[in-house]
């Protein structure tokens, strides 16, 4: 039986999880089109196994390995995306806070793939390090190095050092 | 982990788009891998097969696998053309004597792209008149670049390196951001992009004398979809392994434009200076600072565009820009592949949009 035929299935998990998926996205590539790709291409890979690994209670961690290793394929083949100097005036205002979202942008764009990942999956989707080293199929020193770089080049920038001139 | 940083996260985050039929699209894409992945390992069994059988065959007829080309039958080898073009054996070379740039009579300029396989335009050397192109540049770069230049994301680094009669060098420092112009000890020039398209259509042009023209080809026709660049082709050998770019002038083109990437929905005939233009644009050349962004209409979806260019050799490149929710990439490459239109940015867009008046 197809999974899309499968009462509550694949279709109902993307229903369910899509949107959650895509802000995760668009904090790994800083765009909209660009996260749906992204999206869109990690449940692709996701589907044929999803019988399999639902039936184990892991398609969640499964699809989410799926994003961060095709982000991580992705900038691979030099898909860089680009770096804004500033909110351009044509763009649809989606962020409840465009400046906010800017500053993130481009805090994120200036860290490795791997970084980029660990910061993701540590402060937007709560995972411990165990489960940040299994989404990445590394190891937890990996994950503890990755984390104290980004952190180190995250305190340089407009998104940090605003922090810590509020915890100081 | 409750920290600061997550709620920035959080609070940065923009609404979702409309994802409706995500599921769908996803399911679609996966089975058209499956599909693309036995239809691979159908041909390559096939190929397998055939090559067993006919290898024993081919080995039999040239008698002996270690036998080797018959030295009575070999074809005259055409003396190779000189190895080593003029100034530094190679661009890894740091010239040990600078030139005067600025009154010194340049003989020879070396394109040393930087960037690797990244780089569209290679390693070339341009011999023929280069003192008028090197005057025109000293007139053009100037001192007093002021204004701030950030650094753009995935911008190619360059040097061009211009020899001068008495041996000596002078290097023009640049990237495709336009951010580091420099020659000699002056930092911050402007004037470097006008400078690397020059050089880029030059270089282009050089390569173009002694080939023939091409015989006359097909028609260039628009892809029945956006979507199915690339679609490089020539009508006698498809150079499925070329470069994305053209290597000589482009002398003809067309655009075609689609709605939302569904059938073409007109197009356009681009002349020989309109289609070299695109092609130097697509080499990488600069874009205004605030880059990424390139105002593309405002209805949605947003138009697609396939733009294809020939040159005199009948050879032809196809690429591809799409846009959607104000963001263009630029698809090219076998497979197409996206890319940052950063440097291309607003000067290519206006030469492929601009064809439509």
């Amino acid at each position: 039986v197809p999974v899309s035929e499968v009462p509550g299935g694949f279709t109902a998990y993307v229903e369910a999880r899509g949107r959650a998926l895509w802000r995760a996205a668009w904090l790994l590539t800083g765009d909209p089109a660009l996260a749906e790709d992204l999206v869109q291409t990690a449940l692709a890979k996701a589907w044929p196994h999803y019988d399999r690994v639902a039936a184990n209670g892991s398609f969640e961690a499964y699809v989410r390995r799926a994003l961060v290793t095709t982000y991580a394929s992705w900038w691979g083949r030099r898909w860089r995306g680009e770096l804004p100097t500033e909110p351009p005036a044509d763009r649809p205002a989606l962020a409840a806070d465009p400046e906010l979202a800017h500053d993130v942008r481009r805090a994120l764009a200036g860290l490795s793939p791997r970084q980029r990942a660990v910061v993701v999956l540590r402060y937007f989707e709560d995972l411990t390090e165990t489960e940040t080293a299994a989404a990445l199929g590394c190891s937890v020193g990996s994950v503890k190095t990755h984390h104290a770089r980004a952190l180190a080049h995250l305190r340089g920038s407009a998104l940090l050092f605003d922090l810590e001139e509020e915890t100081t | 982990v409750n920290d600061p940083l997550s709620d920035r996260l959080r609070d940065a985050v923009p609404e979702p788009p409309d994802l409706t039929g995500l599921a769908g699209r996803a399911e679609a894409t996966a089975r058209r891998r499956r599909r693309h992945r036995r239809t691979a390992v159908v041909a390559a069994a096939a190929i397998a097969v055939v090559a067993a059988v006919a290898t024993p065959f081919l080995v039999a007829d040239r008698g002996g696998v270690s036998a080797g080309p018959d030295p009575a039958t070999a074809s005259p080898r055409t003396p190779a053309p000189d190895p080593t073009p003029p100034g530094p054996a190679d661009c890894a070379d740091r010239p040990s004597v600078h030139g005067d740039f600025a009154t010194g009579t340049a003989t020879w300029v070396r394109f040393c792209p930087l960037g690797g396989d990244a780089a569209l335009v290679s390693d070339q050397v341009l011999t023929d008149g280069i003192a008028g192109l090197v005057d025109g540049w000293r007139s053009r770069l100037s001192t007093g670049y002021a204004h701030s230049c950030p650094a753009v994301l995935g911008a190619v680094g360059f040097r061009i390196r211009v020899g001068f009669a008495d041996g000596t060098v002078s290097v023009i420092r640049g990237d495709t951001g336009a951010c580091a112009g420099a020659v000699g000890q002056h930092q911050g020039l402007e004037g470097v992009a006008s400078v690397f398209d020059e050089l880029t259509r030059g270089l282009a042009a050089a390569a173009a004398e002694g080939v023939p023209a091409g015989e006359p080809t097909t028609p260039l026709r628009c892809p029945a979809r956006a979507g199915d660049v690339p679609v490089t082709s020539n009508s006698s050998s498809p150079p499925a392994d070329a470069g994305p770019l053209l290597d000589l002038p482009a002398t003809g083109g067309v655009v075609c434009r689609y709605s939302a990437e569904a059938a073409p929905v007109s197009h356009r005939s681009l002349d020989a200076e309109t289609a070299e233009s695109v092609r130097v644009a697509l080499a990488g050349s600069f874009d205004a600072p605030g880059g990424g962004y390139v105002r593309y209409g405002g209805t949605r979806p947003q138009p697609a565009f396939v733009v294809l260019l020939r040159d005199a050799s009948g050879n032809s490149r196809a690429f591809r820009i799409s846009g959607r929710q104000h963001r263009v990439a630029l698809f090219r490459g076998s497979p197409a592949a996206p890319g940052p239109l950063g440097k291309a940015g607003e000067q290519l867009l206006y030469a492929v949009t601009g064809s439509y008046g």
